[in-house]
């Protein structure tokens, strides 16, 4: 039944991208949100009746000789897990877009491309091996390059496309290498490599499988795309590079975690990368003027906090993260993405200001505020107990205590940035004039996710009881509810304080214009960077090589060779006399050459 | 009594449904038109009925134990084993279902093709099933005469076919050309295999090694006798040096029977080649400096690879749609070449999969190549390549079924030739010859110059003005979406042919 999840929306997607335009908006529109509303059925199902053994094989897919991929699926708790919030936060989106993109001309390609991501994002938390894995891994990346520059008129949208795939690309690069390396030994299964892993090149398979990881969940050093990928429709912004698409680099990591342990120094390294993401995005985050860049920030600066605690061992608190990430952050997406649509696409937080007084966007204003605290990690919401657990992990398991201080240092960042952005957004002085209401479903996906922020940390994660704990089957972290209420307000209170007095007090008018805040804004210029260390001598040396050495290897040379071709086939073909005496003389010439030859060689 | 009568009635029949599907397919079309009932609809739907009865027969007999041993000898006194002379094991299996489904395939592609089909359907489509009927018997066929006479029995009815529009002088010429090269082709097998029977007494291909062994003084005729052979099945299959006949019987004869006469018998032949060489002529003898089989492998590689290279290159200055169809058969044969040779490799079964997998995608996508071009061309058109332009414009389905099979053809992944071409490349660098997969690669890329030439015109070039509006018939629309299916799902989910590569173990269990 858990195919269903695969294969219904990937025929919705495929049906709606080629017929969707002349089925009419409504129909389309229900059929995409059917599709992964059926593909979210199939979910419960698999997670109620689970098979009872984990490899599902559908058939088999390729023969390479030494090493055969089936077409399978791997159903454990991790992936129920991820396929559970994968295809339930998808078909609230779903539903949503069906509002917020209720006047795109354009709805067929919307929705179709949204339908194939959900289709290869199921197919990655469900595949059975890795050349499995890495075809949905690169159909994401396909999708969400797609979706980013859906505004094809936009210059901007489609150089974030270019760029998102790209790197993206580069990641895939670093996943076909261990796909490669394990090939070669002998297997890609999961049942063959995860349950027997082979020491032999291991450092090999997780260098690549971490460039992947790092490609697709924005760390450090391969993140710059994440803040560009906001070009893209908000809901998209919401469901892939927020909630799901983003999160597969972690739960890569949790996947792969008895390959991790071959190499145990690997674990300091992700740890202190996943500080470095975690701090460097939080600080960019309290710069922004744009509401959208600030979420992107933040969902890095959160991944950063998975990968910490993949880092310390910790794959459980990571994936409790991620599923509370995905319900908070897509909150918050689609509650700016109500504001957004209902200030006629309006993202500029100094100009907005003022909303908590209309009454219209009450609803977005709550949905903000839950979502908000939930990020800041305040009880009793979701958010709290899952970055709780990431901090208590941090601090038993961690090399040094720097890493804990500067895991608290950033949440209390996220406090801070968070608060900014809700006060410019909703207080002060500022007037507007018609808005925008949003639609009922829109409306009723925000509250869905709400209900689920609130909620979700309480039923999955109570310190003591954790269920996900439990059914993920990790090692428990013994959290105690008082010193981590007190470390939570201990971060979160000072930085909603600052953020209090620093804009609520006086409004200002505009971005600061010291110039770190500056820096901060651009992402502390590490797109110069990458431009200077790595695409200006690129395009140095494709200028020089493209001058002379192309002319002559790309176009004289094939040219020549083709022509040569060309006239020999030409000359050959005058031996096609169309007589059938000179086929004869032929046939025979050819049969004596090789019976001469072959007497020859046995005449001794 | 009566039982068990039809217990050895049903002993005999059951392993030949295939061969009797398709020989009361024959007479009843026959019949039908001496009769004078002449509705074309009811033959033609008793031949693709019958044909496709065929290819279930031969896929549920493979379900069963094999291999089956028909008309058998009393042995000879000193040898011990019963030699018979026909065998119905899985490659012969395989391959009848193969032949099968390309008949059916004719048979769709024939509707109201030509003004013959209409007034002498009978003797059209007669003629189809009895080509069918001979090669399904000469895949069986383990014993020269057997073979000799199957062969016959297939290739009369493609030259009655190939000059049927006998009123066009280039019906008839190429009708009459592939009668004399055909013929040519036949008696050197003949002749051959009287040398073959000359030095070892027997033409049973079960009592070769035994033979060999005991009158192991004369290689050399047997060699010449083998080659002989050899060269007729190269002429028959149109493999470089043997092949110029092809291009200009396909340009003559009307393209429905080309679309057959094209694929179907060269998967007989390569299955016989797959039999006759590596199943039982693997002779070694200290007498030879050479190992005979080392030989052989030779011999196939040097067709295989000037079959490819001319083909190739001969096919790149043309602009005839049929010769460049013609040339690049003769380089697709080079291509199954390398597959035979591989399979005198010590790797032997993974490569007689290989072949039997390209085999199967070769023939389906030629013969759907020819059914998109037939579908899309008025029935006196010339075939010139400007003919498609604007093709994609005019009917978006064909060009689309166009572009898929000769993507599949040229071994662009990831369709089903890309994958057949690698198995096939795996297959001779595993038996040690790894410069044919040089070569090979290197002609499959200049086999995308005319291959997307084609495609360039249908594609790219505007529509002629007066171009005719495209009508297909639903016979040819079967035809035109089974191929296409078969090329996407088997270059998508290449496991779904594992049954043929394993119908090789069974060929070469014991060795």
């Amino acid at each position: 039944m858990f195919w269903a999840a695969l294969f219904l929306p990937l025929l919705g997607g495929l049906f709606i991208l080629s017929y969707g335009q002349r089925l009419g908006r409504k129909l389309s529109v229900s059929l995409a949100c059917g599709t992964v509303g059926a593909a979210f059925v199939s979910a419960l199902l698999t997670f109620f009746f689970p098979p009872s053994e984990p490899d599902q094989v559908l058939f088999r897919w390729l023969d390479l000789g030494a090493a055969r991929v089936d077409f399978g699926a791997w159903i454990d708790p991790l992936s129920i897990t991820m396929l559970l919030t994968v295809t339930g936060v998808a078909y609230l989106i779903h539903l949503y877009s069906a509002g917020y993109m209720a006047e795109e001309p354009e709805f067929a390609r919307f929705f179709g491309y949204l339908n194939l991501f959900v289709a290869a994002m199921v197919m990655l938390v469900l595949a059975n091996n890795f050349a499995l894995l890495l075809l949905g891994w690169a159909g994401v990346g396909f999708a969400s390059c797609m979706l980013i520059g859906f505004y094809a008129h936009k210059q901007s949208a489609l150089i974030a496309a270019r760029k998102a795939f790209v790197i993206n690309t580069f990641g895939d690069l670093g996943l076909m290498l261990a796909v490669f390396v394990l090939a070669n030994q002998g297997s890609v299964a999961f049942r063959d490599v995860l349950q027997a892993p082979s020491d032999e090149l291991a450092i090999v398979v997780v260098v690549g499988l971490l460039v992947a990881a790092y490609a697709k969940s924005a760390q450090f050093p391969l993140h710059t795309w994440l803040p560009d990928a906001m070009e893209g429709p908000t809901p998209v912004s919401a469901l892939i590079h927020a909630a799901t698409m983003v999160t597969a680099g972690v739960y890569l990591l949790a996947r792969c975690e008895p390959l991790l342990r071959l190499v145990a120094e690997m674990g300091s390294l992700i740890a202190a990368l996943g500080l470095l993401s975690a701090a460097l995005a939080a600080s960019c985050a309290l710069a922004q003027t744009d509401l959208k860049r600030v979420l992107a920030y933040s969902t890095m600066s959160q991944l950063g906090y998975m990968f910490m605690a993949c880092g310390v061992g910790a794959y459980g608190a990571a994936i409790f993260h991620l599923v509370t990430h995905a319900f908070f952050k897509a909150l918050l997406f689609l509650c700016a993405g109500s504001i957004i649509h209902a200030l006629h696409g309006e993202q500029d937080m100094f100009k907005m200001g003022g909303l908590a007084r209309r009454s219209e966007l009450a609803g977005p204003r709550w949905g903000f505020l839950i979502g908000g605290l939930a990020l800041a990690g305040l009880p009793p919401l979701a958010g709290y107990f899952s970055k709780e657990e990431i901090l208590t992990a941090i601090e038993q398991n961690a090399m040094t205590d720097s890493l804990f201080l500067g895991a608290l240092l950033t949440a209390a960042l996220t406090a801070f940035y968070v608060g900014r952005a809700y006060i410019l957004v909703f207080w002060g002085p500022a007037e507007h004039g018609e808005l925008h209401r949003p639609t009922a479903l829109m409306s009723l996906a925000c509250w869905v996710l709400a209900l689920l922020t609130a909620g979700a940390g309480l039923v999955l994660g109570f310190p003591g009881s954790p269920a996900l704990g439990a059914y993920l089957r990790t090692a428990p972290i013994p959290t105690h509810l008082g010193t981590g209420l007190l470390i939570s307000l201990g971060t979160a209170i000072p930085g909603m304080l600052l953020a209090y007095f620093m804009f609520a007090r006086t409004r200002p008018q505009g971005p600061s214009s010291a110039a770190v805040f500056r820096l901060a804004e651009k992402g502390w210029a590490l797109d110069e960077v990458q431009r200077l260390a790595i695409i200006a001598p690129m395009q140095m040396m494709g200028r020089l090589l493209g001058g002379r050495l192309e002319d002559v290897a790309s176009h004289r040379l094939p040219e020549q060779v083709g022509q040569t071709a060309v006239r020999s086939g030409q000359e050959l073909g005058l031996s096609q006399s169309g007589l059938l005496r000179t086929y004869a003389l032929v046939l025979l010439t050819a049969l004596l050459g090789v019976m001469t030859y072959l007497l020859w060689q046995v005449r001794a | 009594m009566s039982s068990e009568l039809f217990t050895r009635v049903a002993q005999l029949v059951a392993p030949l449904s295939p061969e009797l599907c398709l020989l009361l397919a024959a007479l009843c079309a026959l019949m039908t038109d001496m009769v004078g009932q002449r509705s074309v609809r009811r033959i033609r739907m008793v031949v693709w009925v019958a044909s496709l009865a065929a290819v279930f027969c031969s896929l549920a007999l493979m379900t069963g134990p094999l291999p089956i041993s028909l008309f058998s000898r009393q042995p000879a006194p000193e040898l011990e084993l019963t030699p018979s002379s026909y065998i119905v094991d899985s490659l012969a299996l395989s391959l009848k279902a193969l032949i099968g489904l390309l008949t059916a395939l004719a048979v769709w592609l024939s509707e109201d093709a030509f003004d013959e089909e209409r007034s002498n359907a009978g003797e059209y489509y007669s003629l189809i099933a009895f080509a069918g009927l001979g090669m399904t018997v000469a895949v069986s066929a383990n014993e020269f005469l057997t073979f000799f006479i199957a062969f016959e029995l297939f290739s009369i009815p493609l030259y009655a076919l190939a000059a049927i529009r006998r009123y066009r002088s280039e019906s008839a010429e190429a009708g009459l050309k592939y009668f004399l090269a055909g013929s040519v082709s036949s008696a050197l097998m003949l002749f051959g295999i009287s040398w073959v029977y000359g030095s070892l007494g027997t033409t049973y291909f079960s009592e070769f090694p035994a033979r060999f062994t005991q009158v192991a003084s004369m290689p050399h005729a047997l060699l010449v006798g083998v080659l002989m052979i050899l060269a007729g099945l190269a002429f028959k299959m149109a493999a470089a040096p043997f092949h110029m006949w092809a291009p200009d019987v396909y340009e003559g004869a009307p393209p429905t029977v080309v679309a057959y006469l094209s694929s179907a018998p060269k998967a007989v032949i390569i299955g016989f080649c797959l039999r006759l060489f590596w199943a039982d002529l693997d002779l070694e003898s200290d007498l030879l400096r050479v190992s005979l089989a080392d030989g052989w492998m030779l011999v196939f590689a040097v067709l295989s690879l000037l079959s490819m290279g001319l083909g190739n290159l001969m096919a790149l200055p043309q602009v005839s749609l049929k010769r460049i169809l013609a040339y690049s058969g003769i380089a697709q044969i080079g291509y199954l070449l390398i597959g035979v040779t591989a399979a005198g490799g010590q790797t032997a079964t993974m490569a007689a999969g290989a072949t039997l997998f390209y085999l199967w995608i070769y023939c389906v996508t030629n013969l759907t190549s020819w059914a998109a071009l037939l579908a899309c061309l008025p029935s006196d058109s010339t075939y010139q390549r400007g003919e498609l332009a604007g093709l994609a414009q005019r009917n978006p389905f064909v060009a689309f079924v166009l572009l898929i099979s000769f993507m599949s053809l040229a071994g662009v992944p990831p369709l089903a030739g890309f994958v057949g071409k690698f198995y096939l490349f795996r297959a001779i660098y595993a038996a040690g010859m790894p410069w044919l997969v040089v070569v090979g690669v290197v002609n499959s890329v200049i086999s995308l110059y005319y291959y997307f030439g084609v495609l360039r015109t249908a594609y790219f070039d505007p529509p002629l003005p007066d171009s005719p509006p495209i009508r297909v018939k639903l016979g040819v629309r079967v035809v035109l979406v089974i191929g296409t299916a078969a090329s996407l799902i088997l270059g998508l989910w290449p496991g779904f042919a594992l049954w043929s590569l394993e119908t090789a173990q069974t060929l070469f269990v014991g060795r």
